[in-house]
């Protein structure tokens, strides 16, 4: 049995976040992850992020992750890979799977930083090999160093369908299309400027009916949608092309929290149903809190800004009061309000304030 | 022609309130500044030196380097480029525009790649003055064995 | 085929060693280290598995290890996922046919 102030499930900028300032403040941290990498989604992230300086803007998603790992290791945090936190046993110890042994932790409090998946699309043909989902041909391409595709209609226009579609593009790859059903572009029109810019054609208004193949993708058909999101007959056209990535949103990773019995809420614009957390990250369990794209799915700056605030009040509930958490605590949420500020980011933030207010309820 | 002109201005087409700053933070001159993290940027030209940074810093991409007049009749516009191979000074390629339709043939005045600028290369088209509205890139090289 | 040694604008990939393998008793060149499901891709191959009831052929979907479409058989042990295991020299690499035979040798 290992025994630890903290554990915090999931190394990607939520748990790396978390780990760093629950450290910074004295608090022996275990932080384990089911990849044989830390970092997360970071290390996929090859292009310059949004935010203040305070999010490393500018800085590239992998850079970033590199930062972030030097903070953890030389606060001395320990980090166990290639180890998956299975549930919560009847003793109420977290039980790990390591190197193909369960081995018991004993935690004064746990954060779970579990992350997303992204949602998949079902059409006629969408389980041919060459239908995937964006961020699979984005981790073989930028991680990996293998083009998962050559010739590409890319389903979805969210920021992840755009930078994914820029990133294959510097590997190499022809992206033959993008589109998307709603009416308007979903994601950053900066981000979109990219990709047209670069040729790419983008057709709103549209959705992908149908993959043909023999075995593999080798068509694709799009169509015309009505204001309901139905295929409009006869509008068909078929493309030329081998792969086929589906970029139509995230959803939390709750079932480590829904073994821990978080309460759960459903929130549509932070990705369907997700754990309810009061403003200090905690769940509905005072041992538990939950950060990052688990607590709603947003951007990797907010990810990680969440999961230093969960850092730092684990860290005091647990007895590590530093001098400025207060301060630092307040800050954090004030930087998070900041990155919510955008008109882009109105729905989440409505989102996110009705959960905080099921999180504060519970606390009452 | 003053140098201030030579060396051109930056030009924004930043156009949705985004949590974003690099640009004002980049800047030395306080050409850029933000109200708020989400504000959009506002530009200063009397303040601005020409300098890039914010070209190469922009996350977006939605930053370019304008030269009015860099030769009689012609412009010059800078942006990001961040695609392999890379073009040559002095090379003739199609200048495109913001949906990469071409526009016109430019001439390859600069290709900068400095540390600072994060791998994020900069490259400068020149081109006949009245394409200015329009030219915002340049098509992409073909890699060999593609 | 892998980007290494091609130029890209941002990422450094890795030299990594050639090591062989076998599909489905092909022998095949792949890299020390990359996931299994790379080296097949690399190799031209991407349905890596048959269904169970229907036998529709299958690949890669997630690329991280979560949606378990992309198992194969490797050396015998069925269900691993090729996505997220590296390649080694040697390594006897199947098309699953199925759900994998039950009770084989798990390491």
């Amino acid at each position: 049995m290992r025994v630890t102030d903290l554990l915090v499930v999931g190394a990607g900028p939520a748990g790396l976040g978390a780990a760093i300032e629950a450290a910074r403040l004295g608090a022996k941290v275990l932080l384990v992850d089911e990849n044989l990498k830390a970092g997360g989604q970071l290390y996929k992230q090859i292009h310059k992020f949004f935010g203040s300086g305070a999010h490393y803007a500018g800085t590239r998603g992998f850079q970033i992750a590199d930062i972030l790992l030097g903070q953890a290791e030389e606060l001395g945090v320990e980090t166990w890979l290639d180890t998956r936190a299975l549930g919560l046993l009847d003793d109420g110890t977290v039980a790990v799977l390591r190197k193909g042994k369960v081995e018991p932790v004993k935690a004064g409090k746990i954060i779970l930083a579990t992350g997303a998946k992204e949602n998949a699309l079902a059409f006629p043909g969408w389980t041919l090999p060459g239908v995937m989902t964006a961020g699979a041909a984005q981790t073989f391409s930028n991680v990996h160093g293998t083009l998962a595709g050559k010739r590409i209609l890319m389903v979805g226009s969210g920021n992840v369908g755009l930078i994914v579609s820029y990133q294959l593009m510097q590997a190499g790859a022809e992206i033959c299309a993008l589109v998307e059903a709603a009416p308007q572009i979903t994601g950053y029109l900066v981000h979109a400027g990219k990709i047209q810019r670069a040729g790419v054609p983008v057709y709103t208004g549209h959705t992908v009916v149908e993959a043909r193949g023999t075995g593999e993708v080798e068509e694709a058909v799009i169509a015309q949608v009505d204001e309901r999101f139905q295929p409009i007959p006869g509008t068909e056209r078929a493309l030329a092309v081998d792969t086929i990535l589906l970029a139509v949103g995230l959803n939390p990773r709750t079932e480590l929290a829904a073994m821990f019995r978080c309460q759960t809420t459903y929130e549509g614009a932070l990705g369907g149903i997700l754990p309810v957390h009061d403003g200090w990250m905690r769940s509905t369990n005072p041992d538990i809190y939950v950060c990052g794209d688990l607590a709603g799915v947003e951007e990797a700056n907010t990810a990680l800004e969440e999961g230093r605030l969960a850092g730092v009040h684990a860290a005091c509930a647990l007895g590590y009061h530093g001098e400025q958490a207060q301060e630092k605590m307040n800050a954090l949420r004030e930087s998070l309000r900041s990155l919510r500020g955008g008109a882009h980011a109105l729905r989440r933030l409505s989102g996110k304030e009705r959960v905080i207010e099921k999180g504060e309820s519970a606390y009452v | 022609m003053s140098e201030q002109k030579r060396r051109g201005a930056a030009l924004l087409e930043c156009c949705q309130e985004i949590p974003c700053n690099p640009c004002a933070t980049v800047c030395k001159t306080g050409a850029i500044t933000k109200a708020s993290l989400n504000a959009r940027p506002e530009f200063h030209p009397d303040k601005c030196v020409g300098c890039k940074l914010c070209v190469a810093a922009c996350p977006g991409q939605a930053i370019f380097l304008e030269t009015p007049d860099y030769e009689p009749g012609k412009w010059a516009l800078t942006f990001p480029y961040e695609y392999r191979p890379l073009p040559e000074e002095g090379q003739t390629v199609t200048a495109v525009d913001r949906l990469g339709q071409p526009v016109c043939q430019a001439v390859v005045a600069a290709v900068e790649d400095r540390p600072v600028y994060n791998k994020t290369v900069l490259v400068t088209l020149v081109f006949p003055a009245e394409h200015r509205e329009q030219v915002r890139f340049m098509k992409r090289l073909e890699q060999e064995g593609r | 085929m892998y980007l290494s040694g091609r130029e890209h604008p941002i990422v450094d990939y890795p030299e990594r060693k050639q090591v062989r393998f076998t599909f489905d008793g092909t022998q095949l060149m792949g890299l020390e280290g990359q996931p299994i499901a790379a080296a097949l891709v690399d190799n031209g191959i991407r349905a890596f598995r048959h269904t169970h009831k229907t036998g529709q052929p299958r690949g890669l979907f997630c690329g991280i290890g979560q949606c378990s479409d992309c198992v194969v058989v490797v050396n015998g042990t069925p269900n691993v996922r090729s996505c997220v295991t590296p390649l080694e020299e040697g390594m006897v690499i199947e098309t699953q046919h199925g759900l994998g035979k039950v009770g084989v040798r798990c390491e």
